[in-house]
């Protein structure tokens, strides 16, 4: 049994694990890394001052059950969050880009629905990607199902709220947008080739072509409804806290046209009406 | 409350509630003694994992495990987390609250492992203080596993069971003894798992966990891909026996079988409670 003096302190074990973990390479070449040798000399390393090597296995081989897992398991992950990038990109592309992401961009939040937050400005930062604009829009789209999907709670407002306003005075309401509402301009129809994906297609990548997508919870599912361009300006502008009037304004729009405002309402999209004194 | 109000009650044999068995049960309502949840499923999130929880937490016992508490870690302790954890026992009604004895990140980087610990008196004190803090937020023990393991430290001043056994006592707070991690570490380090439970401080166990393993060439992996070895049966019966009968887990994380069959492997735990290994056994030291 070696002296107190001679041991590793809880601290630096742990820093040292961090970086063999994570170290790209093998554990064999993690222990050799400046920033694992900082921590712990190479030769009481291999020498079994820091692991105990057993009968079937080296320290590095223990060392590497773990390093093996890390990857592994964030790759899981992310596979997950980003199936359709995933199949755009195949398996060999997108295993490296999580590789590169990971390290880039290591979790910070215990829990993993956040690791990939970062992916869809990371893509677009990849110029060696082939059609790396495409790839950067469809990781928005998948960042965004999550995000819906992991939004807060809340109730949708109730008709009778909306029955309530007087027609008069709608001109004047604030709509408070459910917290799981997205919106997102693409300059590529990512919608209608995430549909085709999941839906087992191979489609090739599309020319741009601009679209306009609402993500959102209701009853627990993630829907994509894809809105005309007006529509869209409007509702953005209602969920950055616009009056009726003035959204309909800022998106040239006259009136609400054809049953959007019943569309948004039946999709729970509104949690709150206000509407302001006369001007 | 203390650790004895948990163990108790045996609340039967329960399985972890995994997503891909929300529909049957909500369905077909099953005959089961309680439901295990994953925490970290029902935290930093709002949508369908919490009406999920709701409905089956109106209609069975729930505990509470999870992975990313990073008890061991020299990291500060995640408050926010442990609130969270709070919030969540107070919606579902869970009988306790579980996680493991490891750390899972350091400097801010989290590695969603379950990290081995150090078993030294620096470790000890290191922990006892957090699950102190941890016990004084939720107001309850908190219940700590026993993780599975690929290596281990070369400095030690305890063995595992002594190490729980002084956590338990300096702090108060329980056990959950995962009867698959004992055999999958003792495999791979080469100690008796028989020893091991005789050597567990039995009134600090509030459930058990059995899970199955991979073998590997070099090691056992646990990874709740399969059934329970016979092997960990017959531990699990000799622990059973030896607890005087706690509420046991399935857990089943890979290639989940449907409802049924991970119902029927976990029934199977029946069995081995009532064929638990004869005193003259576990005297002699063989399970």
């Amino acid at each position: 049994m070696s002296t107190a003096a001679e041991r590793p302190g809880l601290a630096d074990l742990q820093a040292w694990l961090s970086i063999v973990m994570r170290h790209p390479g093998l554990a064999s070449d993690a222990v050799r890394a400046r920033s694992a040798r900082a921590r712990f000399p190479l030769a009481a390393v291999l020498a079994g001052a820091i692991v105990k090597p057993n009968e079937r296995m080296t320290v590095t081989d223990r060392l590497q059950v773990y390093n093996s897992g890390y990857l592994a398991r964030l790759y899981d992950v992310l596979s997950e969050d980003y199936p359709v990038l995933r199949a755009h990109l195949g398996e060999d592309a997108f295993h490296r880009l999580c590789a590169a992401y990971v390290a880039r961009h290591p979790s910070r939040h215990p829990n993993l629905n956040q690791l990939g937050k970062h992916l869809p400005v990371f893509v677009a930062r990849q110029h060696d990607l082939p059609s790396v604009a495409f790839a950067a829009e469809l990781a928005t789209l998948e960042r965004r199902i999550s995000d819906a999907f992991d939004a807060p709670e809340f109730a949708p407002i109730g008709e009778e709220r909306l029955r309530a306003v007087a027609p008069d005075a709608w001109a004047r309401a604030r709509l408070a947008c459910n917290p799981s509402l997205r919106l997102e301009a693409f300059r590529y129809p990512v919608n209608a080739y995430y549909i085709a994906r999941r839906e087992g297609a191979s489609p090739s990548r599309p020319r741009p072509r601009r679209s306009h997508v609402a993500i959102f919870r209701q009853g627990g599912h993630v829907y994509r409804r894809e809105l005309e361009p007006t529509a869209f300006a409007v509702l953005a502008a209602l969920a950055s806290g616009e009056t009726l009037g003035r959204a309909l304004e800022r998106a040239g729009a006259a009136e609400l046209v054809g049953g959007w405002f019943q569309t948004w309402a039946g999709d729970g999209l509104f949690v709150d009406v206000r509407v302001g004194r006369r001007a | 409350m203390s650790v004895s109000d948990l163990t108790a009650r045996d609340l039967g044999i329960g399985l972890g509630l995994r997503t891909v068995h929300y529909q049957h049960i909500l369905e077909k309502r099953p005959k089961v003694d309680f439901f295990e949840i994953l925490s970290d499923n029902y935290m930093h999130t709002g949508g369908r994992p919490l009406d999920f929880l709701d409905a089956i937490a109106e209609r069975y016992p729930v505990v509470m495990h999870g992975v990313s508490l990073n008890i061991g870690s020299v990291d500060p302790l995640d408050r926010a987390y442990v609130r969270e954890l709070g919030k969540l026992q107070q919606r579902c009604g869970a009988r306790w609250v579980s996680d493991h004895l490891c750390w899972t990140g350091v400097g801010g980087v989290g590695l969603h492992d379950l990290m081995p610990m150090p078993y030294t008196t620096q470790a000890l004190r290191h922990v006892g203080k957090r699950v102190r803090q941890v016990q004084d937020m939720l107001e309850r023990p908190l219940v700590l596993e026993n993780p599975s393991t690929y290596l281990e430290f070369a400095h030690a001043d305890f063995d595992e069971p002594e190490f729980l056994t002084e956590l338990c006592r300096a702090t108060g707070c329980g056990l959950l003894l995962d009867v698959n991690n004992v055999f999958v570490c003792a495999s791979n380090h080469g100690f008796d798992a028989a020893d091991y439970l005789r050597r567990v401080p039995w009134e600090h166990v509030v459930y058990f966990h059995l899970a199955g393993h991979t073998v590997c060439d070099t090691h056992r992996l646990d990874t709740h891909d399969k059934p329970v070895c016979r092997e960990v049966w017959d531990l699990y019966a000799l622990a059973h026996r030896l607890s005087g009968g706690r509420s046991t887990v399935l857990e089943w994380d890979a290639d989940i079988p449907d409802f049924v069959t991970t119902h029927r492997e976990a029934k199977k735990a029946a069995r081995f409670r009532k064929a638990a290994p004869s005193t003259k056994t576990l005297l002699a030291g063989s399970a």
